[in-house]
């Protein structure tokens, strides 16, 4: 039997003593939650498939990590903090089905448009240079540039998120930018 | 600042300025244009991770095998023309496949059961929700408060001589008129209400008037608190 990804339960402990804390009602709660974490869905799916490299993994990401979000959200201490909060849950939640069973590995190659009309589009061949550039780019080296470019994290702010020194997210942009320049145009890394 | 520590901190961090940073680059037409290059890569790399995102949840599915990638690029091609020809004569088909693409996820509550569900769990489910049950209702043998397109929403298993029934009821799903589906093994029909809309589904063995008739009690029996 598939287990039920997307029920929860208003009578789960965390959202219980969460609405009790707030002395809210249950339908504020939920409309807070919405509120705040909807508008973030698309963005934290990106992150998640940049992560996972795989649509269908990373839809799952997202739903277990907005159903650990909805569990914990008495947790959040304020509204501004949630795109951080949300990043940390999915991060979690990725690496725990990693744990769980190793992801088929997946060929660069395999990973261009003609396979996922997700990423297909009209964006132009500049784009789906650097798209493909960036699935190469390993993942110490994705990771860093997609919460800076796409999540807008500040270095301190990935370095935190990472479990880093900010010198160590700073080499890691640093060399993302200059693999994906190398992977563009060709020629060498500079030192 | 020499021109590999500006290049350096701006390889990083494209959109970094200090005062020392714009004074080699109002000296330094190199670096000015390297600065300006990063920023455009960047403007780039922004594009090309804002990728499409999915409206609705389709099902995980493995990771397509070399030999089928020709076949998969044809389908793919193939369903994405017929999805948007789907989308653009039956809108509500996307609601629709939301909804059976839910019922997958619990096949435990279609169990024919005498048992009612217990009130806390009704209570529970419609908690919330804006929405109360009359007693006029089919028998509820199954609430639970669902994630669904992002939001909650009850979902109730009423059991009726037909067997059992899901009810969806969507508050902030709204519907222009009634539609009626069958697709993923279900027959269902989703109506407006006084708040958004109403969604009963059923299996295939199940007849259209059956599911009729238990939507019009339940549509009696749904009150909106809100």
């Amino acid at each position: 039997m598939r287990r039920c990804r997307m029920r929860l339960e208003i009578s789960d402990p965390g959202v219980r003593s969460y609405m009790m804390s707030a002395s809210d009602t249950p339908a504020a709660t939920r409309a807070r939650f919405e509120a705040l974490c909807g508008p973030l869905r698309a963005d934290l799916y990106r992150y998640a498939l940049w992560l996972a490299r795989d649509r269908a993994v990373a839809e799952d990401v997202v739903q277990d990590a907005l159903l650990r979000a909805w569990r914990a959200f008495g947790s959040l201490d304020a509204a501004t903090s949630a795109k951080a909060w949300l990043c940390t849950i999915a991060r979690r939640e990725f690496a725990r089905r990693f744990e769980r069973r190793q992801l088929e590995v997946v060929d660069v190659s395999d990973l261009a448009e003609l396979e996922d009309p997700a990423l297909a589009g009209s964006d132009g061949q500049e784009v789906a240079d650097v798209r493909a550039a960036m699935w190469a780019l390993d993942q110490d080296y994705r990771e860093p540039l997609v919460l800076q470019v796409l999540m807008g994290f500040t270095t301190e702010e990935i370095a935190t998120e990472l479990g880093l020194t900010t010198g160590a997210v700073l080499t890691r942009l640093f060399r993302a930018r200059q693999k994906l320049r190398v992977a563009l145009t060709g020629g060498s890394e500079e030192p | 600042m020499n021109c590999l520590d500006v290049r350096r901190v701006l390889g990083a961090e494209p959109a970094r300025r200090s005062p020392e940073i714009d004074a080699h680059l109002g000296e330094c037409a190199g670096c000015a244009r390297h600065a300006a290059e990063l920023a455009r890569l960047d403007e780039v790399i922004l594009r090309a991770l804002r990728v499409p995102v999915p409206a609705a949840r389709p099902a995980a599915v493995p990771a397509p095998r070399p030999w089928h990638r020709i076949a998969l690029a044809a389908g793919v091609a193939a369903t994405a023309v017929l999805a948007g020809l789907v989308w653009s004569v039956y809108p509500r088909e996307a609601l629709a496949t939301a909804l059976v693409g839910h019922m997958h996820h619990e096949p435990a509550s279609w169990a024919r059961t005498d048992q009612p569900a217990s009130p806390a769990a009704l209570a529970a489910a419609l908690s919330g929700s804006g929405v109360a049950i009359d007693p006029s209702a089919p028998r509820v043998s199954y609430a639970m408060s669902c994630l669904f397109r992002l939001r909650l929403v009850p979902h109730l298993v009423v059991q009726t001589d037909a067997g059992p029934m899901t009810v969806m009821v969507l508050t902030r799903e709204h519907v222009s008129g009634r539609s009626d589906f069958d697709e993923g093994g279900y027959r269902g029909v989703i109506v407006p209400a006084t708040h958004g809309s109403l969604a009963v589904l059923a299996p295939l063995d199940v007849t259209p008037a059956a599911v009729d008739a238990v939507l019009a009690r339940v549509s009696a029996a749904v009150r909106y608190t809100d």
